[in-house]
């Protein structure tokens, strides 16, 4: 088991902060429950998304002091080790692909928030990791310190090979309308 | 039972998430701020739905051939999987397969744990996964209401699991 998740007897922990075990049929009941009887409801994902990895960002600076200050002063190396310790948590096999000051990408190889949807063959015309994008998003934004929005661009819930996410500055994508993945932009 | 890889999360033989309990609580309060008191539907028909997809999976993993386990055995072996959800200490206190009335318990439930001080129960979602899992596993129809809370002030999370009456 890998530094960033510590496990006490049987409990898992990441940076002194309890973890949960959600197996991925659960999560994918959990949105289709919540997409049933909720308007929104992927909004929701991802705001929830968001605010939790924000959340595990400031265990993460609490946790390691001033190294965690140190690492978060260059956001290229921030990004990359967030996207590491991500990496752990099972969402999926996470990388960079693109870091630039105007946009950043992300790729998700069998996303675990999709895998239902492949798994029992459901495809959806539209992407489905709403958690996710909102988890880049709220990285991102502890890493830029400003807002930022995130979007779903292929999710292999569409049949498309990986999942890819696609970040980019708040001001940047306003004007109205709707994404590919219902958010209002 | 766990295995962590770069990622990759198995548990029990199936594919899983490490979330932090609060990622369930900003969701579940962002429903109730929604949906007042129907909140406690939608977590639990969501639990329910869950497990008892899952659950014959884990049954596939407790049966070994030439031996089939007792119902109360599956039951048991099913606690002992939730045990490795890091979602507190599970257990279950009482089996009565002859009048289906079963008493299961979690010790400090992570997720009732964000809730203390609230005043009233809040583990429907886990309400609706012991419904369904214990419901899968011995081929029931259950249902499961939570008695005690963490979040209500109670030492333990109590949950109560009785047959679904078909008149």
């Amino acid at each position: 088991m890998t530094d960033y998740i510590q496990k006490k007897h049987k409990e898992l922990f990441i940076f002194g902060e309890q973890l949960s075990v959600l197996d991925v049929r659960s999560l994918y009941y959990l949105k289709k429950e919540l997409g049933t009887n909720l308007k929104g409801s992927n909004e929701l994902f991802y705001n929830t998304g968001k605010d939790a990895v924000k959340m595990m960002q400031l265990s993460f600076v609490k946790f390691l002091g001033d190294s965690a200050r140190m690492l978060m002063s260059n956001p290229e190396n921030a990004l990359n080790e967030f996207a590491e310790v991500l990496n752990y948590l099972g969402l999926g096999e996470i990388s960079i692909s693109e870091f630039s000051p105007k946009t950043m990408k992300f790729i998700v190889r069998h996303s675990a928030e999709a895998q239902e949807y492949v798994n029992l063959k459901e495809r959806s015309k539209f992407p489905v990791c709403h958690a996710l994008a909102g988890i880049f998003a709220g990285v991102c934004e502890g890493v830029s310190r400003s807002p930022v929005k995130c979007r779903e661009t292929s999710c292999i819930a569409c049949e498309d090979d990986f999942c890819e996410f696609v970040i980019q500055k708040d001001t940047l994508t306003r004007g109205g309308g709707n994404d590919r993945q219902g958010h209002k932009t | 039972m766990v295995s962590v890889e770069k990622g990759l999360v198995v548990v029990a033989g199936e594919r899983s998430v490490l979330i932090p309990p609060s990622f369930i609580t900003l969701l579940q309060d962002r429903v109730i701020e929604e949906k007042g008191e129907g909140w406690r539907k939608i977590f639990y028909e969501a639990g329910k739905k869950a497990m008892y997809n899952l659950a014959p999976t884990y049954k596939l993993l407790m049966l070994i051939p030439g031996n089939p386990a007792s119902k109360k055995k599956l039951i048991e072996e099913l606690v002992e999987i939730w045990s490795w959800m890091s979602c507190g200490r599970p257990e279950v206190t009482k089996i009565d397969l002859k009048n289906n009335h079963f008493v299961f318990r979690v010790y400090g439930s992570t997720i009732a744990k964000q809730y203390l001080g609230r005043g009233e129960m809040v583990c429907d979602y886990l309400a609706g996964m012991v419904a369904g899992g214990f419901g899968s596993v011995i081929n029931e129809s259950l249902k499961c209401k939570e008695v005690r809370c963490m979040a209500k002030g109670d030492e333990f999370c109590e949950f109560e699991v009785t047959g679904v009456r078909h008149d």
